[in-house]
This record gives structure tokens, sequence and C-alpha cells, in this order.
């Protein structure tokens, strides 16, 4: 089974993200955490996670930016520079959609940047996503891709603006 | 030409040597018969002449012919056949040597047009028949014919007879065969007429008439005659008149008539009469032609002189007397100096000074200097005839015969006012020049075309405390601060070389060693073919506007960081308001849907109508934030501008909104050009999504929208058009539209918040374009983007 590890320290997202799921009928398992501390905790199996078997290691990571103590940012970066999640994939799941936001995300290695939904029928649609990610090739077939900012190209252009004239490959 | 024999067989030269053998046994006969009469026989021998002329006229290849007329008169008188052939060679050799003294001392054709010419064919007509003649008179005598006794009679005969041919009837014959060289005038002819007449006359009363027999002396009345005519009608009727005068003179002698037949037959009076003639005239035709000649070249040399003198334009070239008066005039002085020659001629050298200049004596001073050292050069102003004055440049040469005693002067007076009053003008100019480049505060120099300093104003000299020789050239960049002094030199160069306004700042070190700041500002000065003819700059102290502008700066910076700072913690502020207030709106909506799915079974319509509100006010909150938000950003983000396909973009919105366009059952069409316009894609994309979403939006019910997206370049401009055939805009509101917070009349039913054109209109702005609407109410919309094409 595979399991998604949700860190938000917003109860009520929490909720509404287990609600989604269970409405969704997603086939992975679904953790949570309430602070960006926990998340490290939970990923480097301290304390009470030190039970893989209760506690497995995500196959994919959601992960809020907003958080006291220690951001989203500072948990992808950690999440990058160990090995046991340096591939992992991690979604950045914010409220944010604002550009600087984005083309952080991505430098500090977030594989998606979905901005949070206010329909529910949307969350629902990003988590039933996130399940089919998990099971299928994503070089084949990406279907968290289409929620997720396709600003990765406002990365680009901003670097295209520290090298005018060059033009883009890809 | 052939070595050998001068001659060539041709029968032209058969035919004149039958020709001339011809004339010469006719002339032979001639004297045979008519010049002997009743006892006496002439000492004339015509034949003797004509060979001579014959032979100079067509070359020694003739002279076959005089040995065979010679034989064939010698044969025809019965002479035996040796006798005439031996004769006959005689006759030929005389003409033969006389031709070779003749070209060897004379210079042909024409042998009588110089004195010293006429006594050197007297020499060669008499020196060859006397030598020859020796020969034939000692071969007679050897052969038996005559007798050693008249040896000397016999030569002198033949010798006299030859030598009086060869005066008489060669000059005749060979003057008629070259032009005359006198113009025959009317008046000339009548002259000649008369002349002629007077001579016959002469010549018929002296030997055949009522004179004939008294004294001796009448003959030389003929002299005159000759004389006369020799003087003034030419060669021609001089050696005619001389023919005449001795055919008279030979004819009424033969005849016993006049004061020669009277006396010795033996003595030579009436040859030498004859030869003092032909001479007398030969001699005088002779001195006019060269006399004629030589007027003739100085003619020519004056009229060259006058042709130089007239033909220096501007210079006035005359001569002075020896006592200093105007000796001569030409049309460039009186242009010049304004007198007639007439008016001028004879008047003193001091006519022309100013009454100052020759009270101070100078003319007698400058024509001092001209003959005490030879020459003498001088400027100054002179006087016109009409008052007015001019300057001239000139040069007066002392003029000395071969004696060394001065005979005059010459004077060659160049009109240079037009220079002088430049040269004055200039001067003057510069003068004002100094005069305000020294009254200004700024540095001032300039330059030569090439860029070497040639003038540095005494402010500049003052403020580097160096003097200006030392800076001239490119010394003056010892004093520009090292740091500063490549990019003054590089500045410099390029002005030079491109001839442009030099512009460049830098650092000059003063007297007191302390560097200040210099504004360099130069413009090249051009003449009227636009070459530059100098550099004029300034160099201005902006030290202290410097240092103010630098304080100024560093406030502006701190001000500008300081605002930067207050706006990005504002902004840091909004975003984090923004962030929050999302959250309870995104949860409001979230659990009112989750009621609504979960627990509709359990509420009553109304409880489920209320629930719907809620959700939609969270909804329509959360996007009011957003598009607040966004629109708060374009304000004042930094935005990146490059070349952008329009298509990529316009298809990505597509994508984005496909979904909308299948739902509404909209109908899109895509245009075919596609430029590439200066843009950022990000606002683009933005921009064109608002505008697609609001044709998607703003169709009626009743119809399935029908929107046309497309584009065209011009001019440098690109447009991008979406069309809808929505309800359109009523024209009183179209300028509104793009206002924060409109929302349209007829739209209150539709969703939105009123920000989307707000959005569109700011993003377009930040890319430098423009926006606007072009609307027909109930029939459609045109909304439209201008962007610099790329």
């Amino acid at each position: 089974m595979k399991t998604l590890l949700f860190v938000d320290d917003d109860p009520n997202d929490r909720l509404l993200v287990e609600l989604g799921c269970g409405r969704a009928g997603v086939s992975f398992l679904l953790k949570t955490v309430e602070s960006g501390l926990e998340a490290i905790r939970y990923l480097s199996g301290e304390g009470r996670f030190a039970d893989r078997v209760e506690h497995p290691l995500p196959d994919l990571i959601f992960l809020d930016l907003k958080m006291p103590e220690m951001d989203g940012f500072q948990v992808l970066r950690w999440i990058r520079s160990h090995p046991a999640t340096r591939v992992t994939p991690v979604a950045v799941y914010s409220a944010s959609f604002i550009p600087e936001d984005i083309a952080k995300g991505y430098a500090d290695g977030a594989n998606y940047f979905i901005t949070k939904p206010s329909d529910l029928t949307v969350l629902i649609d990003i988590f039933r996503a996130a399940d089919k990610r998990m099971v299928a090739d994503p070089r084949n077939d990406d279907a968290l891709a289409q929620f997720s900012a396709r600003d990765r190209r406002a990365v680009l252009n901003r670097e295209n603006a520290y090298h005018p004239g060059r033009r883009r490959t890809d | 030409m052939k070595a050998g024999l001068p001659i060539t067989f041709s029968w032209k030269w058969l035919a004149q040597l039958a020709g001339f053998a011809g004339l010469y046994f006719a002339l032979a006969r001639f004297g045979n018969v008519a010049l002997v009469a009743e006892g006496n026989v002439s000492t004339v021998w015509p034949a003797a002449g004509m060979a001579v002329a014959g032979l100079w006229w067509g070359g020694y290849r003739l002279a076959p012919a005089i040995a065979l007329g010679a034989f064939v008169f010698a044969w025809l008188n019965g002479v035996p056949a040796p006798l005439g052939a031996a004769a006959a060679l005689i006759s030929m050799l005389g003409p033969i040597v006389a031709l070779f003294l003749m070209r060897r001392y004379i210079d042909g054709p024409r042998l009588f047009d110089r004195v010293g010419d006429v006594f050197l064919f007297l020499l060669c007509a008499g020196a060859a028949p006397a030598l020859v003649d020796a020969l034939g008179v000692a071969s007679l005598c050897w052969g038996g014919v005559g007798k050693w006794d008249d040896f000397r009679g016999l030569w002198l005969l033949s010798w006299a007879g030859d030598l009086m041919g060869t005066l008489i009837a060669a000059p005749a014959l060979l003057v008629w065969t070259w032009p005359d060289n006198l113009r025959w005038t009317p008046r000339k002819r009548f002259e000649a007429a008369g002349g002629f007449a007077l001579l016959a006359i002469c010549s018929m009363l002296i030997f055949a008439g009522k004179l004939a027999s008294t004294g001796v002396g009448f003959p030389f009345l003929v002299l005159p005659i000759v004389v006369w005519i020799a003087l003034r009608l030419g060669q021609r009727a001089t050696v005619s008149a001389t023919l005449l005068a001795c055919a008279f003179s030979v004819w009424g002698t033969l005849h016993g008539m006049g004061p020669f037949a009277q006396l010795d037959p033996s003595s030579p009076v009436a040859e030498l009469f004859m030869a003092v003639v032909a001479m007398t005239g030969l001699v005088l035709a002779a001195s006019v032609t060269e006399r004629g000649q030589a007027l003739s070249a100085i003619g020519q040399l004056e009229e060259r002189f006058r042709l130089l003198v007239e033909g220096a334009k501007g210079y006035a070239i005359y001569m002075l007397d020896a006592q200093g008066r105007i000796a001569t005039w030409s049309a460039e002085a009186e242009r010049i100096k304004g007198y007639r020659a007439e008016e001028i001629i004879g008047k003193p050298f001091r006519t022309f000074f100013t009454p100052e200049d020759a009270q101070r004596g100078v003319p007698e001073q400058v024509l001092r200097k001209a003959s005490e050292e030879g020459l003498a050069r001088y400027e100054g102003w002179r006087v016109r005839k009409d008052g007015s004055r001019f300057c001239v440049e000139g040069v007066i040469t002392a003029m000395r015969d071969e004696s060394g005693a001065l005979t005059g002067f010459s004077k060659v007076a160049h009109d240079v006012t037009d220079r002088k009053r430049a040269e004055e003008a200039l001067h003057q100019s510069e003068t004002r020049f100094r005069t305000l480049a020294e009254g200004l505060p700024q540095l001032v120099w300039t330059c030569l075309p090439d860029g070497h300093c040639d003038y540095l104003s005494p402010q500049w000299v003052r403020y580097t405390g160096i003097p200006e020789e030392q800076q001239l050239g490119f010394g003056w960049l010892a004093q520009v601060d090292p740091d500063d002094r490549e990019r003054a030199v590089a500045a410099w160069k390029r002005a030079v070389e491109t001839r442009t306004t030099l512009d460049v700042e830098y650092r000059i070190r003063g007297a007191n060693g302390a560097p200040r700041w210099f504004k360099a500002r130069g413009v090249p000065l051009r003449d009227a073919e636009g070459r530059v003819v100098k550099w004029l700059g300034t160099n201005t102290d902006i030290d202290d506007q410097k240092r103010v502008n630098e304080l100024l700066e560093a406030k502006v910076q701190e001000r500008t960081a300081q605002l930067q700072a207050s706006l990005s913690s504002v902004e840091e502020l909004l975003y984090t308001i923004a962030h929050d207030l999302r959250a309870p709106n995104r949860h409001m909506q979230g659990f009112a849907q989750l009621l609504l799915l979960e627990h509709a079974d359990r509420l009553d319509d109304r409880a489920r109508d209320y629930l719907s509100r809620i959700r939609d006010a969270a909804a329509r909150s959360d996007e009011l934030i957003r598009d607040l938000l966004e629109y708060g950003r374009l304000s004042h983000e930094a935005v990146a501008l490059a070349p952008v396909d329009a298509r990529q973009a316009v298809e990505a919105v597509l994508r984005a909104v496909a979904g909308e366009i299948q739902r509404r059952r909209a109908r899109v069409h895509f245009g075919r050009e596609w430029p590439r316009v200066v843009a950022n894609e990000r606002l683009l994309e933005q921009i064109l999504t608002n505008l697609m979403t609001n044709a998607l939006t703003y169709a009626p019910p009743d119809r399935e929208p029908e929107i046309t997206i497309s584009a065209e370049s011009e001019g440098g401009k690109a447009v991008l058009r979406v069309q809808d055939n929505g309800t359109g805009i009523p024209p009183e509101q179209i300028d509104r539209v793009f206002e924060p917070f409109i929302r349209l009349s007829n739209a209150t039913h539709a969703p939105g918040t009123g920000m989307g054109l707000a959005i569109v209109k700011k993003a377009a702005e930040r890319l430098n374009g423009t926006v606007g609407a072009d609307s027909t109410p109930g029939k459609g919309s045109c909304f439209w983007l201008e962007l610099q094409a790329a």
C-alpha cells in the first residue's frame, strides 16, 4: 500500500483533506502531521514514528508552506538533503499562488506546486490524481501535473530575465 | 639613300634631263647668236648661270644634261667630236664645283636672303669657273686648238663669261622659283610699273639713245633706280631689274652704242658695271629681307612680351625710367590703378603713393633700395586714380645697361587688397575670440583638425599653474588625472576621428595639486566645404556640482532602499493577510459543501438554500482576494520583457480554458497570422485568459458563444483581438470597463469580481502596451491589445 504524508498546521485543512480523501475513495494510506518539525521527525523515524509499519516512509508528500517554527521551504530542503527522501516526490500544497513562492518551491526541489482549492470537488479531484500518480509511471501519465502551477515556466522566465536573448529550449 | 651615284633612274629624271639639256642648248645658242654682233662678242655667257641655277634647284643628278647640251651645241657648231666632248665635260665640271662650294658654305635653299650669303655666292660663282676654265683652256692649248701665248686672254674671257652669266642669269632664274617675300599691293604694283618704266627709259637713253655717246659716267644713273627697286620691291623685281639693265648694256655695247662701245674691248668696264649693278641689287635686296626678318622677329618677341604682361591678370607690370617716372603701361595696370596710359606715362612713381607715404619719402626709399641692391620688395597701401585705396605687394628691379648705368626700373605689383582685408578681418576676429575666450569662466582651448592643441586660455594656464607652451599638442594630458586619462584620450580620439562633438568628463590637477572634475565639450569648426578647420572647446568646472550630485545620489539611493524596504514589508503584510484570509473562506466553502453532500437529506429546502449561499459567498470572497492581490502585485512587481510567440501564448490560454469552452459549447475561430511580440509570457497569458473568460462569460444565454481570436502586425506594432458575439457594452460605459470594481449594469447576473479588466489594463501597461474595446450593444464586443512587435 502506498503512503501519502500530508503536512499542514491548519486542523481544518487536515480535516477537509481527510474527508475529501474519504469521499474520493483513494487507495493510499493518508498520514497527517501538524508541523514542519513533526514532518521531519516522521521522515527520520524519531520517537513515535520509529515504527515503520505503523508509519511507513511516504511515496508522496503534500507540504504546506506557511507553518510556525519551520516553514515548508525548510522542510523541502531537508527532504532533498536526506538520502531516504531525496527522490520522494513532493507537492507543495499551499494557499499561495504568487510567482515568487512558486519559483522558490521549484527551486528548492518541489515536483508540484498546487494551490489549495476552495472548491471541495476540486480537492477531491486532486487527491484522486495523487492516488493515480503513486501507482502509474509519471513519465507516461502524470495526472497530478494538471493541478500543478503550470508556472514552472515562471522559473524559466526569471532565468531569462537575467540572460536576455537566450531562447527557451523546452 | 643608296650609296654611290646620287642618281636613281626614272622616266621623270630622263624627262628633266632632256628638258634641261634643251634649255642649256637654247641659252648657249642664244649666247652664241644674239650676243655676237658687228664683230663684237659679249663676255656674258648666260648658259653658265643657267647651269648653276639648274643644279642648285635639281641637284647633281641634272649635271649630265649640261654635258649633253654643251656637246650638242659644240657638235652643231662643227667642233670635232672629241674636242666637243672635252668642252662638254669642262662645261659640266664648272657648275658641279660651284654647287659643291655653295652647298658647303651657304644654308639653302634660298640663296639671297642674307647679305653674307650673297657675298659667298659671289665667291663660289667666281672661284669655280676660275679653276675649271684654267683646266679647260689648258686642255685646248695642249690639244693644239689654242696657243699657250693666248692662255691668259682665253682664260680671262671664259672666266668672265661664266662669272657674269652666273651673277646675272642664276639669280634671275632661281629667285623666280621661290615665293616672293613681298606683299604685292596695288600701290606696289604701280610703283613697280613706274620703276621699271624709268629704268627702261634711262637704259634706252644711256645705251641706245641721246645720251649714248656722251661720257662714260651716265651708265651709273641706272644704279639709283636699281637701288630703289631693291629697297622697295623685293627680290624678284630686283633681279629682273638687274637683268633688264644688263641686257640694255650688253645689247647697246654689242651694237656699238653707249659709252662702253667706245672703250677698248679688252678693258673690263662693262663687266664691272654689270657686276656692280647685279651685286648692288642682290646685296640690297638681301639686306632688306634680313631687316624684314629681324623686324618680324622683334615684332613677335614684343607681341609675346605684350601677351605676357597683359595676360598676368591681377599684376600691374610696367617700367620706370631712371628718374622714377612711369615709362610703360599695361591694361592690367590700368585696371588696377585706374589710370589710362596717356594719363600716367611720364608721371612720377610717387603718384601712386598715399600722401602720408609720399611725405615720408617712401617712394624714393624704395627706388634707392632697388638701385642700390638691385631689387626691392614692398607691400603697402596705394591710391587709385579715383582716390580709393588698395594694397599692393610687388618687386621693383633696377635695370642697367652693359656699362652698368641705371636705365630704369621694372616693376611688378600685385593687388592683395582682398587678402590683406581677410588677414585683418582674421586678426580682428582672433582678437575678438581671445577677448571672449579669456572672459569666460571656463578653460578655453582650440585644437588643429588632427587633434593637436594649439591654444590654451590664460584660465587654463592659471588653473594648472603650468605655462601654455608646455601643454600644447598633447602636453595637457599630463595634468589629467591618471585614472581618467585613458578615457579622456579615447573620447578625444573618437571625436576627432568621427568629427563629432566631444563630450567627456575628467579630472584635471590644479596648481595646488588637487584634482577637480571638468566637463570638456568641443565642437569642430568647418569651412564652406565641410572640412574641419579647427576644434573649439571649453572645460567647465563641475566639481562642486558633481559632489552635490554624488551626495544627492547617495541620499536618493538611501531613501529608495528605505521605501523599497517598507514597500516589501507592506507587501508581505498584504500577502500574509490575503493568505490568512483565504483559509477561513476555503474552510467555510469546504465544510458547507460537505454539509450539503453528507447531510442534505436531513435539511429542508430553506436550510439547503442558506448553505448554498454561504458556499457561494465564500467562493466569491476568495476570488476577490486573489484578484486584489494580483492587481496590487501588478503595480510594482518586476516584469521582464522579452520576445514572445503570440501563437504559443494563445494556444496555452485556449488549453487552460478548454473545459469552459466545451461546457459553454462555444465556437472559437483562430487567426492565421501570429506575430512575435515584446511581452512577458505570464502577463500576456493572464490578459488573454481574462479576455477569453469574459467573452465566454458574457455570452447571452440564448445563443452559443462565438469567439474570434486573431492578431495582425503593422509598422512595428502588433494588435491581438478577442471578438465575441455577446451582449456588448453600452457606448457611455465603454471607457469605464477597465476601472477596478466596475460591473456593467447588464451583467449583474454574471459571476465575477469586477477586477478582470482592471487587471488586463494594468498588465498591458506593464507590457508597455495599450488595451481598448469596441462594442455594438446586442451584437458583441471586440477587446484589443496593442504591443510592440518583436
